[in-house]
């Protein structure tokens, strides 16, 4: 408790959340790689500056995902790219301030929504966690990949095959849970699998680079708006929320139901908030339902960020990349992780829940601000300089998530794909989520199947099962049943 | 156009004066070893056992050594990709990595022809002990129970830990082989590690981990499940109630095992100057207490004895995935 | 509009393709004692997925009234992304003898001057660039380059 206020607590948070934003902020360098990269500093710093820094830095990087989006169209996270076309619109619309700005207070209030809930049911929740096996994780993981599918504003049918086409890549390499090969042919680095982030930097950044290389001025048509920056960043996106308080509301409690999924928490809970959002907004004006389909994404993934340490914290199980460095710290330092944490480290356990909030309510907004502006002068960069730093970034990023040359061509090779895929009418967002959610299918379907000895049955015998499975259905009746006028009253693009 | 080809002369000026200051000056014989920093390999992903002990030795080695030691993960393929970037790496002492007990696994699954003889083994750092661990309601209280039940309704107990394959299912077809049972009497339900194999039996999905004591203690001492045995020699140190197999008459061992080594035909010289820093980092209070915390079992082995500890793993890893007919060609 | 519904045309049969290829490959894996699929049972199910989407696309893209929504395909220069492609193919090869950091500087020059940056700027930019990335991630982040 003492120790976070101390000097190098404060350090620590200022800069775990400037490295968040400057990592998601650049174009091509994605939010995830930010913290990817963290891992082996982590382990050299005290935990009373590692936590806040690395709680500081996991929730700016999530909101800083989304900067990259308003530039230059780039996505930072796959969470992020569940609404990166409307930001990018938005910000051509509005002005980059505002759409940062609804991006960034929309996170500040869904992190704080998400972490207040942390704090008062974390005992909850940790027993409806506990309840979870194989099954619940398998349905989730249908649920968010079916929002996927109808969170496109095209043809459903061709996002089912982007979706399709990203499962297929994470099905290359050593199958996980059997430790067969599978689409390697022959080659030892395919052996490891294709990387969701090297991946997403090539969808998004490198195909950008190939787009302008194509046909120079594509980008170009749209005027930008200026604006008074303070009033547009902040007062604007306030008003909206407190109208509309109970979208908000209720993308974050989407945010931290689904958040304590095992890898894909922040994702899937961004993607299922928008898609319900898009079902909502049908037939209504586009500018609206534009803004409120960006403040639903943005406020359920940082909501799931806080909701993520549940099992981590509370049962010693790490969900995904950042929860597993976080107990790594901990065993380093001597502390065991675990419900007995809750009683022998109440100081500890505050201290964090602190740092949720001052990151949320302090750290986002501060940080935000700052990022939207150093947006607004990037985004009036001429895109050939701007693209050709993008170039080498990509390249440098792809590299540093294996320290392996290699993976600048499957970077590449998926450049060119999105390349292609946009010119088919084929979204690319879809491509990450696959990848992202597909080894969470197939690993929980495996593992329900073979422990149920292959009676299908067995999947719909789980009262929590059953209850996700049914969210699935209602995606997609409603989905189907209003995808014409959906596709209609978006601009399809 | 002058200003163009003036232009190109200094680029490629500083291009060539960077391309030569990255190469060091030479050290042949590997007299004044380290002269730069050292690269520590580990074959899986952050925040997992080997990376922890990894990094833990890697921050106290460089005190002993004298030059830093960087940490990097090469994960993937089940640990093929990192083992075999240690393998292709410079035997020249700046390349080091950890090994673990996988490299007596992977070739036997017809993933790689990696197998120990491709290293110069310099040293054991952790050998952590599998554990036959159950829910804390479960009806079995010690492990004859668990083998009567198991009897009793054969196939209907699963078991859990990592992927089919790996080191704690090759824990468990020992464990079943040596108490006289088949391979299907309790069979495996393949997980992405011993993490998501202890969500599932607190939920209820499998009703046996096999996976280390450092792995299941924390639930452990919270009292949400409860150690039948553990498959050491002897008690460990660190958990004196915890009974071994040996004791209830089943003679078997599996244990998963970090070791640090460098590429096959490193220097002599080189060898030994690793191997005194590494001894020393392992003597050395910091490295031992960070350990402990993590509840794995240092076990300090070295030359000889680490080479025929090795071999005496290689053998019987194969010899039990033969059994599971895990063994491929 | 024809031309829009050639490019869907020729997707859908790609897609198609791509399905057959997957599930075909994917037969070619084991299965599990007991006779249970085992690793090929997901990408058979992706395969039937892709073909499935594969025909109705292509049966939507012959129907009078189809959307079109492919980007039309606008003029545009194939030859620069070619060479773009080639940079990113040759680059591996290039650290190997150069080294990370000057091999990513030509790379770097080399997309300016594509970009069509005046090679002034393309050096600025190739300097400023490659110095960054020295600091951020060498230097600090520790990744070795």
């Amino acid at each position: 408790m003492t120790e976070l206020f101390s000097v190098q607590g404060i350090l620590a948070l200022l800069l775990g959340g400037l490295y968040g934003a400057i990592f998601g902020a650049i174009p091509g360098l994605t939010a995830t790689l930010a913290i990817a990269l963290f891992i082996p500093i982590a382990f050299f710093l005290d935990p009373a500056i590692a936590l806040p820094a690395i709680i500081a830095i996991s929730s700016v990087a999530i909101f800083a995902g989304d900067v990259g989006s308003t530039v230059a169209r780039i996505p930072g996270t796959p969470a992020s790219a569940a609404y990166f076309d409307k930001l990018f619109g938005l910000s051509r619309k509005e002005g980059p301030l505002y759409a940062l700005g609804l991006s960034a207070i929309g996170s500040a209030v869904g992190g704080i929504i998400g972490s207040l809930l942390l704090i008062l049911t974390a005992s909850a929740i940790v027993t409806l966690a506990r309840q979870f096996s194989s099954f619940e994780y398998f349905w989730i993981a249908v649920l968010g990949l079916t929002a996927g599918v109808f969170a496109s504003g095209g043809s459903t049918l061709k996002s089912l095959v982007s979706l399709l086409l990203g499962i297929l890549f994470s099905t290359v390499g050593v199958d996980p849970t059997l430790g067969f090969p599978r689409f390697n042919f022959g080659s030892t680095q395919l052996m490891g699998g294709l990387n969701y982030i090297v991946a997403m930097i090539g969808l998004f950044g490198f195909s950008e680079v190939l787009n302008h290389l194509f046909n120079p001025g594509r980008h170009f048509d749209v005027e930008l708006k200026t604006q008074r920056s303070a009033r547009a960043f902040f007062i604007k996106p306030l008003l909206l929320i407190v109208k509309k308080k109970w979208l908000v509301i209720r993308s974050s409690l989407v945010g931290v139901l689904v958040g304590f999924l095992p890898g894909a928490g922040a994702d899937i809970g961004s993607w299922v908030s928008t898609s319900l959002e898009k079902i909502r907004q049908r037939g209504k004006s586009d500018d609206v339902a534009d803004d409120e389909i960006i403040l639903s994404g943005t406020s359920s993934n940082n909501a799931a960020v806080a909701s993520a340490w549940i099992p981590a914290l509370s049962l010693g199980l790490p969900g995904d990349t950042v929860t597993a460095i976080v107990l790594g710290v901990f065993m380093m330092k001597g502390i065991s992780p675990g419900p007995l944490l809750f009683d022998q480290q109440p100081g500890l356990i505050m201290s964090l829940y602190l740092t949720f909030i001052i990151s949320n309510l302090l750290l986002l907004p501060f940080y935000g601000y700052l990022s939207a502006l150093m947006a607004k002068r990037l985004i009036k960069t001429p895109m050939p300089l701007l693209l050709t730093v993008v170039t080498a970034l990509c390249m440098v990023g792809a590299y540093a998530i294996n320290n392996d040359v290699r993976d600048i061509w499957i970077m590449g090779g998926m450049g060119m794909l999105a390349f292609l895929l946009q010119r088919g009418g084929f979204p690319l967002a879809q491509v990450v989520l696959g990848m992202v959610l597909g080894p969470i299918l197939e690993q929980n379907f495996m593992v329900s199947a073979i422990k149920s000895k292959w009676n299908m049955m067995s999947f719909f015998d789980r009262p929590v099962a059953l209850i996700l499975m049914a969210c699935t259905l209602i995606i997609i009746v409603v989905g189907v049943r209003y995808g014409k006028r959906f596709t209609a009253g978006s601009d399809g693009s | 156009m002058k200003s163009k080809v003036l232009s190109w002369f200094f680029l490629i000026a500083i291009l060539w004066a960077a391309a030569s200051g990255c190469n060091n000056p030479g050290d042949a014989n590997g007299d004044n070893f380290p002269t730069r920093p050292i690269t520590l390999l580990v074959p899986w992903a952050a925040g997992g056992m080997t990376d922890l002990s990894s990094r833990a030795l890697a921050a106290v080695l460089q005190k002993h050594i004298g030059a830093s030691v960087n940490v990097i993960n090469r994960t993937g393929g089940g640990g093929v990709i990192g083992h075999l970037a240690l393998s292709q790496a410079k035997p020249d002492g700046y390349t080091i990595g950890a090994v673990t007990v996988e490299i007596t696994m992977l070739h036997n699954m017809g993933l790689t022809d990696l197998t120990y003889q491709d290293y110069t083994p310099l040293g054991l750092v952790v050998d952590n002990a599998a554990s036959v661990t159950v829910r804390a309601d479960a009806p079995y209280n010690n492990i004859d129970d668990l083998i009567q039940a198991i009897k009793m309704n054969p196939g209907d107990i699963q078991a859990s830990g990592t992927a089919r394959g790996a080191i704690w299912d090759l824990a468990r077809i020992g464990f079943l082989t040596a108490a006289g049972l088949l391979d299907t009497d309790m069979p495996w339900v393949p997980s992405q590690g011993a993490a998501p194999a202890l969500q599932e039996l607190l939920a209820g999905g499998v009703d046996v981990v096999t996976a280390s004591m450092s792995e299941v203690d924390a639930l452990r001492q919270a009292g949400q499940v409860k150690t039948l045995a553990v498959m050491a020699d002897e008690r460990l140190k660190k958990f004196p109630n915890v009974p071994t197999l040996k004791e209830n008459g089943i003679d078997w061992q599996s244990s998963g095992w970090v070791s640090v080594c460098a590429p096959k035909n490193l220097p002599e010289n080189i060898k030994l100057k690793l191997e005194a820093g590494i001894k020393a980092a392992m003597d050395d209070e910091e490295f031992i207490s960070a350990l402990n915390t993590a509840g794995s079992n240092i076990r300090p082995l070295q030359g000889q004895e680490l080479l025929d500890f090795i071999k005496s793993q290689h053998e019987k890893n194969e010899e039990a995935m033969g059994l599971a007919g895990l063994k491929q060609g | 509009m024809e031309k829009g519904k050639t490019i869907n045309i020729l997707t859908s049969t790609f897609v198609l393709l791509i399905g057959i290829l997957v599930f075909i490959f994917s037969r070619q894996f084991p299965v599990l004692p007991e006779g249970h699929p085992g690793p090929g049972l997901f990408p058979s199910v992706l395969g039937g997925f892709l073909i499935l989407a594969g025909v109705l696309l292509l049966i939507s893209a012959f129907r009078p009234r189809a959307i079109n929504d492919t980007a039309s395909f606008e003029k545009g220069n194939w030859r620069i992304v070619l060479l773009m492609l080639a940079v990113i193919v040759v680059f591996p090869f290039l650290q190997q003898f150069l080294g990370f950091l000057p091999a990513l500087a030509i790379a770097i020059l080399i997309v300016g001057l594509l970009m069509r940056l005046r090679i002034v700027k393309a050096i600025l930019v190739t300097l400023l660039t490659t110095a960054f990335i020295y600091l951020i991630f060498n230097q600090i982040l520790h990744v070795p380059l």
